[in-house]
């Protein structure tokens, strides 16, 4: 038992080094290299914090860091899931030549857009700082947060890893969802602007997941509702993930 | 000390066809209730195989395409899981199934050893004594810090199996790689894998060449649809499958 975790260990530490390299493969032969990540999250978030600023009448000193953490944050999410649809037939040559613990090449995806999100994060703290938004105490609980959230994502990829490599229908449905998603969580809008209907964005658990995140950035503390979706969703997806990874990883490169 | 176990072991897949795989057709059987159509082929690619292998094994896998050579050596190695029957291994695996795989086009010839090292799991200890030798074995000089996009596909050969036949292996296992690259280096790499399989303690090849198979191998298996039909004296073993046409 003990090997096993100290095979699994080195393989993970592996397969995150490979995720570092593909940052480094993505933007090769680019004059801003990684930075790109950083660019197209400062002009996105730019343009969006501009037009909806406006049309939702709210403050840009408010708005801005709102909508940069929430549009980071679901960033990280979604395409953590994306490329977590497609990496088992992306590596199917690797897979049929190593042994190779399935959850290793999801090692790979989710350290590779964790990387992404380090450096979107960069976006974030230039406006929290050039808007002088207050830092305190609080702050430091996106630590946690991030690694709830962090949790959520591992383990939801496992299980969109194994269903679009089962079902390839699932890659479109996958996509769809996401972008539905996007417009659907309060990512660009606030949740307070539904006013007494706020219970729709609150149905939702990924509006919790990005208050664990966007709140302490903002010094509020989370309240306990949002913790306990939280840790409600990481528990169920990560029983899930352990059943599906259990039952089907000596099948899956079958169903490639 | 290195060894193969297999005992009665038998391995089916599913294949899912046009049908099968859809998920349309899975929503299609849960909304009328009719669950036809929804069972994959199965295909029985070995079918109840023993065989013991300890150290100083020569073992050459012959059979015509399709018998389930290749799938013999993934079960062996681990790769796939038998659906009945006991697999029991020991020892430090090393498999040269595909040559180039995982390589990144836009890196370049060194780089794309350190993609491939950490995919083998080679320490970074080992790393610069294995880029010399790779760099030694392979003659591509210059061309090693240009991306391999540039590379042609005899220069890829070079590369990918300069890095494998670098590892040392107390098993090692290969699918029908050798008769790969021009005549020159054809001669470079039958003696630098000589050098490897004498140091791997078990070793089984799948291969057509039967000249090849008389060099490396000691005992042979001869198999047929999933089947192990002969085993014995690499001699016989060539004779029994000539003589079945």
């Amino acid at each position: 038992m003990l090997n096993i975790t100290r095979i699994l260990s080195s393989e993970w530490c592996r397969w995150a080094r490979l995720g570092w390299l593909d940052i480094q493969s993505r933007y090769r032969r680019t004059t801003f290299g990684p930075m790109w990540i950083v660019l197209l999250t400062g002009m996105t978030v730019g343009s969006i914090g501009f037009v909806y600023g406006s049309l939702f009448k709210a403050p840009i000193k408010d708005f801005l860091p709102f909508l940069a953490i929430g549009f980071v944050t679901w960033g990280w999410i979604s395409s953590s899931l994306v490329e977590a649809g497609e990496c088992f037939s992306a590596y199917k040559s690797m897979m049929l030549n190593h042994v190779l613990s399935p959850s290793s090449v999801l090692v790979r995806v989710v350290f590779r857009n964790w990387l992404v999100l380090l450096h979107n994060a960069l976006v974030i703290v230039a406006l929290l700082f050039i808007l002088q938004r207050p830092l305190s105490l609080v702050t430091l609980l996106v630590v946690p947060g991030m690694l709830v959230v962090g949790g959520v994502i591992f383990s939801t990829s496992i299980i969109v890893a194994f269903a679009c490599a089962r079902f390839r229908d699932l890659k479109q449905v996958l996509a769809s969802a996401l972008s539905l998603g996007l417009l659907i969580t309060p990512v660009i809008w606030s949740p307070e602007i539904l006013k007494d209907r706020i219970y729709v964005a609150y149905l939702n658990p990924f509006s919790h997941l990005l208050d664990l995140i966007r709140l302490p950035l903002l010094a509020v503390t989370p309240s306990a509702t949002n913790w306990a979706v939280a840790f409600g969703t990481l528990l169920i997806c990560s029983m899930v993930a352990r059943i599906v990874i259990t039952r089907y990883r000596h099948l899956v490169i079958f169903w490639l | 000390m290195a060894r193969i176990d297999l005992q009665n072991v038998s391995l089916r897949y599913p294949l899912y066809g046009e049908t099968t795989k859809s998920m349309r057709v899975v929503l299609a059987g849960l909304v009328t209730g009719k669950r036809a159509e929804n069972h994959p082929i199965y295909v029985e690619a070995l079918k109840d195989i023993s065989i013991n292998l300890s150290e100083g094994s020569r073992l050459g896998l012959i059979g015509a395409n399709g018998a389930g050579k290749s799938s013999l050596l993934r079960l062996m190695a681990g790769i796939f899981q038998p659906n009945s029957g006991t697999v029991r291994r020991e020892g430090h695996i090393v498999t040269m199934f595909d040559l180039s795989y995982g390589m990144d086009e836009e890196a370049n010839g060194f780089e794309n050893i350190d993609i491939v090292s950490v995919v083998l799991g080679i320490s970074r200890f080992d790393l610069d004594r294995i880029k010399n030798d790779v760099a030694e074995f392979s003659e591509l000089g210059e061309a090693l810090h240009r991306p391999i996009k540039t590379y042609s596909a005899g220069m890829r050969v070079r590369l990918a199996f300069g890095l494998l036949s670098s590892m040392s292996a107390e098993i090692l296992l290969i699918d029908e790689i050798i008769g790969v690259g021009d005549a020159s280096f054809m001669k470079k790499a039958s003696a630098r894998i000589s050098k490897q399989i004498q140091e791997a303690k078990i070793f089984v090849l799948a291969s057509h060449a039967e000249s090849v198979l008389r060099d490396f191998c000691t005992t042979g298996l001869v198999m047929s649809e999933g089947k192990a039909v002969f085993h014995g004296p690499i001699e016989d073993a060539l004779k029994f499958y000539n003589s079945r046409g």
